[in-house]
């Protein structure tokens, strides 16, 4: 059990160039702007799409953290999740739908599109990524190993940014 | 929890600034956003009252560069520190790799410090994550305050699992740095450790019935065991040769069969016996001040000589029960004594009678050498030694 929890964070190349095309897919259907996947202690996975002005990672972190509290919340109605969250703009909006239990799928769209297309598709590609975590977590791994030199690199680095 | 990502060739872990309110976490955060290259922070964000407290968090994602090939990146969060924000510093606490629990120091403090640790302890606790487990940091902030309640004092109070701690200024962007690189080590080594292969200071030199024996320990006894020598030692420190490590490979090995012997028998090395080797050593240098003079001059501790007088204290108290007529055999015949005169006329140029304390002191010598390698050659025979020179 223990060891599956701690898998949990490990993206292999395989899988994300699996879920890039699910997004993608999405993206093209919905006629989104663009996805972020973001695990659920706010950490980035993967982002496709146009590329805009925000920085991802901050966004990552507060689509986490709202999510975390909408759990809270949820918790407080007798509900087990909020699963879907909206938030409407002047311009852009953004949908947040949680993919399993363990990422949150994030897509920015404008009115290219409506609120009902994103929603649909969304659900779609929510279940494939979902499947694709499934599948992932079963298969036997080779690269799950670091560089024989990352604790002699990160002492230097560290050296490096924060002064010895 | 840190997420590896091997598409992206990227590690991303999560710090957590916790404590109470007011001790000065956005403080550390602003800091680090001053002073860190543009080119390894993102945005700062808070998401604050109008009156600048924290509501939710503080976040500043940092990139540190590759390490070993990996992206390498912290994102740091700080927790509202008022008692009331609980179930949102429970919120921000979810998946952290780390945390820097940042103390108030500032007089009349101390019991908010407690209750924020013992808050800390108990959100962890619901996350099934154990304090003296997650990489930890204690910052003692605002020590520039005149009457900053003493170091010593916060370490008692706050500090029973004996983690790192760090003072600092945070508000004179003093000690900010090296509290985060602190730890940020920690993280980075539990990483390491967890997913990088066994790196040479893991490697093993030998192994000896199922014990391994790691190269980093062995290498540093050469060292210590060249100096103990009495041997100049060359600037830039000692090099062996392959024939010099081999000996001493084989001095190590001894040393740990004899300590495992012992322990399989229940021998223990008393205080006292240790205490009478030392004090041999010591009289060949007048005095133990005049010794541990001289273990300092060649860069070693009474530590250092401690290990090696266990040892032998070990050694001594082993041989009787495998070679029970060690004794015999060890003192000097009288035959023997002769001998050694003759063929060592030139160290001996005396007459025999008047060399003969010195003459018996070499034949003890040389017969407890034989001794102890008959010591050795019987322990070793059942014992199962790969090394890995």
């Amino acid at each position: 059990m223990d060891e599956f929890k701690a898998s949990r964070l490990i993206f292999y190349k395989d899988d994300i160039d699996q879920i890039e095309k699910v997004i993608d897919e999405f993206i093209k259907k919905s006629d989104s702007k663009c996805s972020i996947l973001i695990d659920k202690d706010g950490h980035l996975v993967t982002k496709r799409g146009q590329s805009t002005q925000f920085d991802p990672e901050t966004l990552s972190a507060l689509v986490a953290g709202s999510f975390a509290a909408t759990r809270e919340m949820a918790k407080l109605l007798g509900e087990t999740e909020f699963t879907v969250l909206f938030h409407k703009g002047l311009k852009d909006n953004i949908h947040l739908s949680l993919v399993g239990n363990r990422a949150i799928l994030a897509t920015i769209f404008n009115d290219q599109t409506t609120i009902g297309m994103v929603q649909l598709y969304h659900k779609e590609a929510s279940e494939k990524i979902e499947k694709i975590f499934e599948i992932s977590a079963k298969k036997p791994r080779k690269e799950t190993k670091f560089h024989e030199d990352f604790g002699k690199d990160a002492k230097q680095k560290l050296d490096e940014f924060f002064g010895s | 929890m840190v997420q590896i990502n091997f598409a992206k060739k990227e590690v991303s872990c999560k710090i957590v600034y916790y404590g109470p309110g007011l001790s000065g976490k956005t403080t550390n955060l602003e800091i680090i956003y001053k002073k860190a290259p543009d080119s390894n922070k993102g945005k700062m964000t808070s998401v604050a009252t109008e009156g600048d407290r924290t509501l939710f968090f503080d976040f500043l994602p940092l990139d540190i560069g590759k390490v070993g090939g990996m992206n390498t990146k912290f994102q740091l969060y700080t927790v509202p520190g008022q008692v009331y924000y609980n179930s949102t510093r429970k919120l921000v606490l979810q998946g952290v790799d780390g945390v820097i629990f940042v103390a108030n120091s500032e007089k009349g403090k101390m019991d908010e410090n407690i209750e924020s640790l013992k808050n800390l302890e108990d959100n962890l606790k619901e996350q099934g994550i154990n304090i003296s487990e997650i990489p930890l940091v204690i910052q003692f902030n605002k020590r520039d305050l005149p009457d900053a309640t003493p170091v010593a004092e916060m370490e008692a109070k706050l500090n029973p699992w004996k983690v790192p701690t760090c003072e600092a200024s945070a508000f004179r962007g003093e000690g900010v740095f090296p509290t985060l690189k602190l730890t940020a080590a920690i993280v980075l080594d539990r990483l390491n450790k967890k997913y990088a292969p066994k790196s040479a200071s893991d490697k093993a030199i030998a192994e000896v019935n199922g014990h391994k024996l790691l190269l980093a320990d062995f290498e540093k006894f050469c060292v210590t065991h060249y100096r103990l020598s009495g041997k100049k030692e060359p600037p830039g420190g000692a090099k062996f040769s392959r024939s010099e490590k081999e000996n001493y490979l084989n001095i190590y090995i001894n040393n740990f069969l004899i300590r495992l012997a012992a322990k399989e028998q229940g021998i223990e090395a008393d205080e006292k016996a240790v205490a009478a080797q030392i004090e041999g050593a010591a009289s060949k240098f007048g005095s133990k001040d005049n010794f541990i003079k001289y273990l300092k001059e060649k860069n070693l501790t009474e530590e250092d000589y401690k290990e090696e007088a266990v040892n032998r204290t070990l050694s001594n108290k082993l041989l009787a029960g495998i070679i029970p007529d060690h004794r015999d055999r060890i003192s000097p015949k009288e035959e023997q004594l002769r001998e050694v005169y003759e063929k060592n006329r030139d160290k001996f140029p005396g007459a025999f009678d008047q060399e003969r304390k010195k003459v018996e002191a070499q034949a003890l010598k040389t017969n407890r050498l034989q001794v102890m390698e008959e010591m050795y050659k019987e322990i070793r025979s059942e014992a199962r030694i790969k090394t890995y020179l």
